[in-house]
């Protein structure tokens, strides 16, 4: 009896658990996995079904000096290797049989429904350097768009994580009369759709000489934002009153017990509004194209935008670029993720 | 280097500072090699430097040309769908161009009215003034695969002409697999591009009255134009079925008319570019789209009637054109610049350009269309396509262009259009809806009317006097600022402790205080004003009273109810199921076994997906059509054989759109993960183990210990998970752009969400004050369940310690 607990314990629940995740894992997966397999894929492989879950290309052959494609075709009711030697613009194709034998060399004419490609599993690396020769030259290759982004992130973080936790603090771990009717006004401040105060908020940032730069898109971090603070004030509540009378007792001041006592406490918390403000700025589309119009002041966001285009479009260069973009936060998020999982059992909070 | 970098620098300094040119709304990308080489030209030969913003997909959006032009930072020439210049002009956004069209009226390279097709020309002109110059136009023809036509035994040198003949050959190419589902379509109504305009005018029917001023969408010839698409979609067994296989056709190279999954189709002359270049071997024919039998009769025939004397067949044209905005910096360059990109040299210059490019990529070059007829003769005369299929085809739709017309020119145009779609999609959804052609139609009508008749009478409504927001804004400002300083001075009252604390509390709190006085207040007073006016943002607001409120609540209730039912379902069912999904990952990410940096990581990544990418990514994930759609072709091979279920339509049908958003949000549900992981970690572990020493299970301690203690995070998603669902905006306005239905609201309005409607009426219908009312509405509506929610959290939300 003891025994089988034991085992069940050590190793029956964490095999299940392990279960549990990959499956969840592999679900939250597939559509990810799609959007990378896509940016490497030929075109004419974007819409076949059942899906191309591997990408192919073309085997190539240097034929005369010259860099040609390998196919299988019908000639005279046998299938020949042959190598593609010129695209008709009727769509035909002009074939010349590679395999050794009587008819090696022979020319003839297909259509290209009727011509099977020769593929090989490789992935279409050529879609990412055609990614960024996509975009405008004088963004530098998208670095432009980089360097934007990254000072937006950076700016807003600060400017969140600091406003907002003092904010939260006062709204939470202080008395002050008037405080619990603006906490109601501060969630209302979310209630109102964006759209209609768009417009005035505009002219507000035209009358500081704003539009066209960056400002309007940070400085408001340093207000801190409502849902931020509504955030932190919910993780000071949960903090046991003991810590601040034994910090008070100690002759803690209040910054003192906001600086020392409070902030470290709510690491989890202030690393999550971290990685969110960091994504919301990554991702911000609708502030930058309000407020910016210099295609040097753009931010990454933007770019992406560029990749569909009125009737079609180019889809492994939009997932291409969106893979790129992803990549900077993925990696942010893989080493940061420790922080919000440490946070806590550093504090003096544990047993 | 040096020698060859030095000439460089000294002509750019002997030179005056380059003018920079703004231009909105062009696109560079790989199809506009062209429009580059253009633009390049021009900036040589003027030395001016051409700064290009384009909004993807070649539109603008509307809020940012709005804020642009009221905030008086405009481009200085905005490229604009020709179909919405009668909708800018009216509001004075754009300016008229007929003081420099005289001026240049006698110079070789003057813009002459004559050089362009009537319709494209006409389309730009509003209450006889010429806002616009057309650029590029297109028209609609029928498309037909010979091939298929052979295999079902027709005639592939006779297309159908008339209505009649064009059902009954769909009839015959349609085919079904085993089990009942399409596998191919003869032909729909409305895939491709024709929308019931087209199918009316060529039945007679018009949709605004010469004048302008009434409304005529509901005329019979337009109603009898309605009942025969929802006759064709009927034989085809249904819209939902018919929208089931349709949802799977989306970009160029999914075109089921390319793979034989369509057989024939009324579309664009752009769509000659797709199947160059993706399937240009493919047997089709080009035909004008066919009309109804009595046109044939009095126009080719004998028979006299309404039709005589009108061409046989007619078409659709659209387009862009140039417009300058109001308040450009750069007028006179900016004419120089719409001068140069519609002359037949610049066309020239561009057919050379994308020739070029396009046989670089091994693809045939096949030129869009001009709306210049001159334009189009000397790019038609050297670049036309060699293969004669391609090269009929081209000369079809060119030659189509004199018979065609083109959609009317009306502040209303918008509203219009969409109205236009309801009724369509209100029409072929009968079994939904039990509304008739006719029925939705006249609603359709009714609702443009309304727009008609308030601008037509809004001069009996007072301008706003500008004394009477800015007297009540400083009453308002006095009284808040009384308020404060009484309850500062209520401090004095308190003791030492107590007011040091107090003081603390306003410092900690200032920058949201400051942020709020200085960003937030006075816009939301604004739009307290705005939801009393008339107020199209370009125009001065007049003051209508309740008026907004009063049609929200009336004639309008239709969209409120039906938006606010969307968001109760989205709210009800999604709001809890990612509650208990973010939980259950964070729970799961809790566990202490190995690899757990990657599992987390791999929940997470959803939520980073950029928006424009998703939105692309679930297109597929919940197409409709089991042949297509990854989640349809999981649940075809299991629940469709377990338990005889079909797979559902998701964003093509209408009672599966709002579970699609719903499924769609859970994937991202890993976003919310972070905040239940660190409250999950913020669990002190003693309680746990002193449960566990009190004998309690798994559940036990789940149901005792986690929850309590996450109390405040489940209260702070519920809170947050309200006023977002009550908000939801931005997936389905992405979405909207990703094929779900023909509306942009999803099938029969099922994914009309307030702050979408809001949206619309705002920067589409230009509606601002009606706007701030609905978004007052909805702002009480979330306030009281906010007040609701926070009333009742002392009862189940547990706190260590709160202050009172």
């Amino acid at each position: 009896m003891k025994l089988s607990a034991r085992v069940n314990r050590k190793y029956v629940r964490p095999s299940l658990i392990h279960a549990a995740l990959l499956l969840g894992s592999l679900i939250f997966l597939i559509p990810f996995a799609w959007l990378v397999v896509t940016s490497l894929k030929e075109d004419e492989d974007m819409s076949r079904f059942p899906p191309v879950w591997v990408p192919r290309q073309q085997t190539m052959i240097t034929l005369r000096g010259r860099e040609v494609g390998l196919a299988t075709a019908l000639y005279r009711g046998q299938r020949r290797r042959v190598a593609v030697i010129e695209e008709r613009e009727t769509g035909e194709q002009v074939l010349e049989i590679v395999e050794a034998g009587p008819d090696k060399g022979r020319v003839f004419t297909l259509p290209r429904s009727e011509v099977t490609k020769i593929r090989h599993i490789a992935p279409v690396w050529k879609n990412y350097p055609d990614t960024l020769k996509f975009l405008p030259p004088e963004t530098n290759s998208g670095l432009v768009f980089v360097f934007n982004t990254v000072i937006l992130a950076v700016l807003s973080i600060i400017g969140t994580v600091l406003a907002s936790s003092m904010v939260a603090f006062s709204f939470s771990r202080l008395r002050w009369p008037g405080r619990d009717g603006l906490f109601v006004v501060l969630l209302a401040t979310m209630m109102l759709p964006g759209a209609v105060t768009m417009m005035p908020v505009f002219l507000i940032f035209r009358w500081l000489g704003w539009i066209d730069t960056l400002l309007p898109l940070w400085v408001p971090a340093f207000f801190g934002s409502a849902f931020n603070v509504f955030l932190l004030r919910q993780f000071f509540l949960t903090i046991p009153n003991d810590l601040e009378d034994a910090a008070k007792i100690d002759g803690c001041g209040y910054f003192s017990i906001y600086h020392r006592i409070m902030l470290p406490l709510v690491k989890p918390a202030l690393a999550a509004i971290t990685i969110m403000t960091f994504m919301g700025a990554w991702n911000n589309f609708m502030g930058p194209l309000i407020y910016t119009s210099s295609p040097l002041k753009l931010p990454l966001a933007y770019a992406l935008q560029l990749f569909q285009t009125a009737h079609g479009g180019e889809p492994a260069l939009l997932m291409a670029a969106s893979t790129m973009m992803m990549l900077p936060v993925l990696i942010v998020f893989f080493f940061t993720q420790r922080y919000f999982i440490q946070g806590v059992t550093l504090t003096g909070l544990k047993g | 280097m040096v020698a060859l970098a030095l000439p460089g620098c000294r002509s750019q300094t002997s030179t005056t500072p380059q003018t920079e040119l703004v231009v909105w709304g062009l696109q560079y990308g790989e199809e506009s090699e062209g429009l580059r080489a253009r633009v390049e030209t021009f900036e040589r030969r003027n030395n001016i430097k051409v700064s290009v913003l384009s909004m993807g997909a070649g539109q603008m959006n509307p809020q940012k040309l709005m804020t642009a032009i009221v905030g008086r930072v405009p481009p200085d020439v905005i490229h604009q769908d020709r179909f919405t210049i009668g909708d800018w002009a009216s509001r004075d956004a754009f300016e008229p161009l007929d003081d420099l069209l005289a001026a240049d009226a006698d110079s070789p390279d003057a813009i002459k009215r004559e050089n362009f097709y009537e319709a494209c020309w006409a389309e730009a002109v509003y209450e006889g003034k010429v806002y616009a110059i057309p650029s590029s136009t297109d028209d609609r023809a029928l498309y037909y695969n010979r091939t298929l036509f052979r295999e079902a035994g027709l005639d592939p040198d006779r297309p159908p002409r008339t209505w009649d003949e064009l059902l009954d050959d769909s009839k015959r190419l349609t085919a079904l697999n085993p089990d009942g589902s399409f596998r191919r379509i003869g032909f729909i109504p409305n895939y491709g591009n024709s929308w019931l305009y087209l199918y009316s005018w060529q039945n007679g029917g018009e949709f605004m009255t010469p004048d302008g001023r009434r409304c005529t969408l509901d005329n019979p010839y337009s109603v009898g134009a309605l009942e025969f698409m929802v006759s064709v979609y009927d034989a085809l067994g249904g819209v939902t079925k018919v929208d089931a296989f349709a949802s799977g056709f989306q970009a160029q190279e999914l075109d089921p008319f390319l793979t034989g999954k369509v057989a024939m189709k009324i579309d664009g002359n752009w769509v000659l570019q797709g199947i160059g270049r993706y399937r240009p071997d493919l047997d089709f024919g080009v035909a004008p789209a066919p009309v109804p039998k009595e046109r044939l009769e009095q126009t080719l025939g004998r028979a006299k009637g309404r039709f005589t004397g009108q061409p046989p067949y007619i078409t659709w044209s659209g387009g862009f054109s140039y417009a300058i905005p109001r308040g450009a910096a750069h007028r006179r360059e900016a004419w120089e610049f719409i001068k140069w990109m519609c002359s037949p040299e610049a066309g020239l210059i561009e057919a050379e350009a994308q020739k070029r490019y396009n046989l670089s990529k091994g693809r045939p070059f096949i030129p869009g269309m001009s709306a210049n007829i001159r334009v189009n003769e000397a790019v038609f005369a050297q670049y036309a396509p060699r293969v004669p299929k391609f090269r009929d085809s081209l000369k079809l739709f060119m030659d189509m262009m004199p018979a065609s017309r083109f959609r009317p020119v009306t502040f209303v145009g918008q509203r219009l259009w969409d109205e236009h779609v309801r009724a369509f999609d209100q029409a072929t959804h009968h079994r939904e809806t039990r509304k008739s052609p006719k029925q939705a139609l006249a609603e359709g009508a009714a609702v443009v009317q309304k727009e008609l008749d308030k601008v037509y009478g809004r001069e009996a409504f007072p301008l706003l006097n500008p004394r009477v927001p800015i007297g009540i804004a400083v009453v308002c400002g006095a009284a808040l600022l009384g308020a404060a300083v009484w309850r500062v001075r209520g401090i004095r009252a308190l003791g030492r402790v107590s007011r040091q604390e107090a003081w603390a509390g306003y410092l900690f709190a200032a920058p949201w205080l400051v942020g709020f006085v200085a960003l937030t207040a006075g816009p939301i007073i604004t739009s307290v004003f705005l939801s009393f006016c008339d107020y199209d943002v370009l125009h001065p607001p007049r003051f209508v009273g309740m008026h907004n409120y009063a049609e929200l609540f009336s004639s309008d209730s239709y969209y409120l109810r039906t938006s606010l039912y969307n968001v109760a379902y989205l709210a009800v069912i999604g709001i809890p199921l990612g509650i208990a999904t973010g939980l259950a990952i964070a729970m799961l990410l809790n566990a202490k076994v190995g690899g757990m940096s990657v599992y987390r990581t791999c929940f997470y990544l959803p939520s980073i997906v950029p928006v424009v990418a998703s939105a692309v990514l679930w297109a597929w994930v919940l197409n409709g059509d089991p042949n297509r759609g990854l989640l349809n072709a999981a649940w075809k091979a299991t629940l469709s054989v377990w338990f005889g279920w079909d797979p559902p339509g998701w964003f093509g049908a209408a009672e599966w759109a709002k579970p699609g958003l719903i499924i769609q949000g859970l994937w991202g549900a890993g976003g919310g993960m972070i905040l239940w992981l660190a409250g999950l970690q913020g669990i002190p572990q003693h309680l746990y183990e002193a449960a566990e020493l009190d004998g309690a299970g798994v559940w036990s301690k789940f149901r005792n210990v986690t929850i309590p203690m996450l109390s405040p995070y489940v209260f702070f998603n519920l809170i947050m998970g309200t006023i977002g669902a009550l908000q939801e905006f931005d997936r389905v306005y992405v979405l909207s752009g990703q094929g779900a239905g023909a509306s942009s609201v999803g099938p029969v309005d099922s994914l009309l969400v307030p702050v979408m409607y809001l949206f619309n009426s705002a920067f589409k219908y230009f509606k601002m004050g009606y706007a701030s009312a609905l978004a007052w509405v909805l702002f009480i509506i979330i306030l009281l369940l906010t007040l609701v929610q926070l009333k009742i959290a002392p009862r189940w939300v547990h706190y260590e310690a709160e202050k009172k």
